[in-house]
């Protein structure tokens, strides 16, 4: 990356992480105004002011829960600066974790599609019910049956528990709207669920799999937990499912311990700098064996649940 | 962003939470505000005396400057409840509202604004915003769809309904009332006594100088003979009581019967 500036000044690629050390913070984060940093070239202080459009554009764009685009995200933020994509991002991404404790995401490396994910436990429930609450239940319904079911529900078979639940396709319901649309596009758009035809079925039938999303914001073991909380068992007593979703939380804890290994590597140089201001050793990446999987909308039903099961 | 006169805080989990919560919820009312920020402290710091809720903050304020955002306190227009909400300092136009809803569905919001704004009431009724559907940009909507568009909007406390009338929301004036006076700066009102935006309140039959409910109820608190702060006429309205926090609470149970028409804040 030999890019000149406008002063033909050319920008080494290292150049702007090591002038951000003094960014870098413990888990007491503190922001040090502009006025008393060391001068910085023209160029960084731009990268960083793209970094925070884009956490704003992250922020709303993330509302509705469709999956961001990386091309999106240059088309409208980046722009010009699509070089400094990664720096962008990188910024971007510290910023959402130290101010919002959520992290960013790339839930598909193919089509580059981008989630927030909350970083722990949310406090779900402590001031009642949101508008999302509902549907999000309804999800867990829906993802429970086909995780017990085999990771794979035919359509058929998901509608017969909804009937139980008094919810028909065609019939639009006061919370739900029409909820075939909702189960086959809204909650796939937002990747919680994949809907895909059978292979070779004539007439075509349809099924139902875990989406992307799913996977990131909840866990096999906590859609086990609520499976048996509503059918009165125990997690252990449906035995493949249980091993299933403990080598699950056991892969997790896998990747999420190499990706904190990773990013504290590329910050180890001005951790150095910032050992007077900080608590602790790591960058901020709490890796905690028991609460490894990162859950935001879906964790804010688990607490209400605990109350009234749907 | 220099010459900031915040003195510059230090984010903990504890905001954090604060914040991510508050977002979840859009807009909260401050006696949920400080149920929100004690929960908090119990979850990542038990043994912390906690902060004063406008320090506290400030204190999250003055990290979020650099994003142009902030966590801002408002007056609900109808009776006075303290509310907070996150807003974009930048001007929020309406594009910039939400990227959850269409084009036409904008518009729809677009039109209702500017009905709401020229209203005398502030109030735009159901059937007038329902007859525009027709000039909307984008793809053609019908009414029976304008409709649920107008419950999206309620839902997500950009508007409140009253019996078949809408208003602007408290979330929606904190966060675009810059917008407002920028675009429609002749049709504007203003509260003579607060001098912000006001969409509902009271007005003076003689001079037709404006007040919002909960202005007025402060103005003239404990006022048996209430006259007009401008031309000293006789004030003919009902004068509302002074929003009380406590006899809030007090209430309780009792409220639930008042809180029907305005839905569950949350």
């Amino acid at each position: 990356m030999n890019r000149r500036n406008d002063y033909d000044y050319k920008m080494s690629p290292l150049q702007s992480k090591h002038l951000n050390g003094d960014e870098r913070g413990g888990v007491n984060y503190r922001w040090i105004p502009w006025g008393r940093r060391p001068p910085l070239p023209r160029d960084v202080a731009i990268l960083q002011e793209r970094a925070n459009k884009l956490v704003k554009y992250l922020l709303v764009k993330d509302q509705t829960k469709i999956p961001i685009k990386r091309s999106d995200m240059l088309k409208d933020i980046i722009q010009e600066y699509d070089e400094y994509f990664p720096e962008i991002i990188e910024r971007a991404s510290y910023a959402l974790e130290k101010m919002f404790r959520v992290n960013l995401k790339e839930i598909d490396k193919q089509s580059s599609l981008y989630i927030l994910i909350s970083i722990q436990e949310s406090s779900a429930g402590i001031l009642g019910t949101t508008k999302d609450t509902p549907k999000l239940g309804l999800l867990m319904v829906i993802l429970s049956v086909i995780f017990m079911n085999g990771n794979k529900a035919n359509e058929a078979v998901i509608w017969e528990v909804l009937r139980k639940l008094g919810l028909r396709p065609g019939v639009r319901h006061s919370l739900f709207g029409e909820v075939r649309k909702l189960i086959t596009d809204e909650f796939v758009k937002q990747k919680y669920l994949e809907y895909k035809r059978v292979p070779n079925s004539r007439p075509p039938e349809y099924e139902f799999f875990w989406g992307l999303r799913s996977y990131h914001e909840t866990s096999k073991m906590k859609v086990l937990k609520f499976a048996c909380k509503v059918q009165k068992k125990d997690p252990k007593d449906w035995a493949a499912q249980y091993r299933e979703a403990v080598e699950m939380e056991v892969q997790a804890a896998a990747v999420a311990v190499a990706e904190a290994e990773a990013r504290a590597e590329v910050y180890f140089p001005c951790l150095q700098i910032l050992a007077m201001n900080c608590s602790s050793p790591s960058h901020g990446a709490k890796v905690h064996p028991w609460n490894l999987c990162p859950h935001n909308s879906l964790n804010r039903y688990y607490q209400s649940a605990e109350g009234n099961t749907l | 962003m220099q010459g900031s006169t915040r003195r510059m805080g230090v984010m903990t989990d504890v905001h954090r939470r604060f914040l991510q919560l508050l977002m979840t919820h859009g807009v909260l009312e401050e006696w949920d505000v400080k149920r929100l920020q004690k929960h908090c402290y119990k979850v990542h710091d038990r043994n912390a005396t906690v902060e004063k809720l406008e320090d506290f903050i400030n204190n999250i304020n003055s990290v979020l400057e650099s994003l142009y955002i902030e966590i801002k306190k408002g007056v609900t227009e109808d009776d006075g409840r303290p509310i907070y909400a996150l807003v974009n300092l930048a001007t929020t136009s309406i594009s910039k509202m939400a990227s959850d809803f269409a084009e036409n569905e904008l518009d729809l919001f677009r039109k209702a604004l500017e009905l709401i704004i020229d209203s005398d009431t502030g109030f735009a009724s159901s059937t007038n915003i329902l007859n525009l559907v027709d000039q909307l940009k984008g793809k053609k909507m019908r009414k029976k769809e304008a409709e649920h568009v107008l419950q999206k909007f309620v839902q997500n406390k950009w508007l409140i309904e009253k019996e078949g009338e809408f208003t602007l929301h408290g979330r929606a004036i904190l966060e675009m009332e810059q917008y407002i006076r920028e675009t429609y700066p002749d049709a504007v009102k203003v509260c003579n006594i607060c001098h912000s935006l006001l969409i509902q309140g009271q007005s003076c039959d003689t001079c037709g100088i404006r007040m919002h409910l909960p202005c007025v109820a402060k103005y003239f608190q404990s006022n048996s003979d209430p006259h007009c702060p401008h031309c000293n006429d006789y004030w003919p309205h009902e004068i509302p009581e002074v929003f009380d926090p406590e006899k809030e609470r007090e209430a309780g149970i009792s409220k639930s019967s008042k809180k029907s028409s305005r839905s569950r804040q949350h």
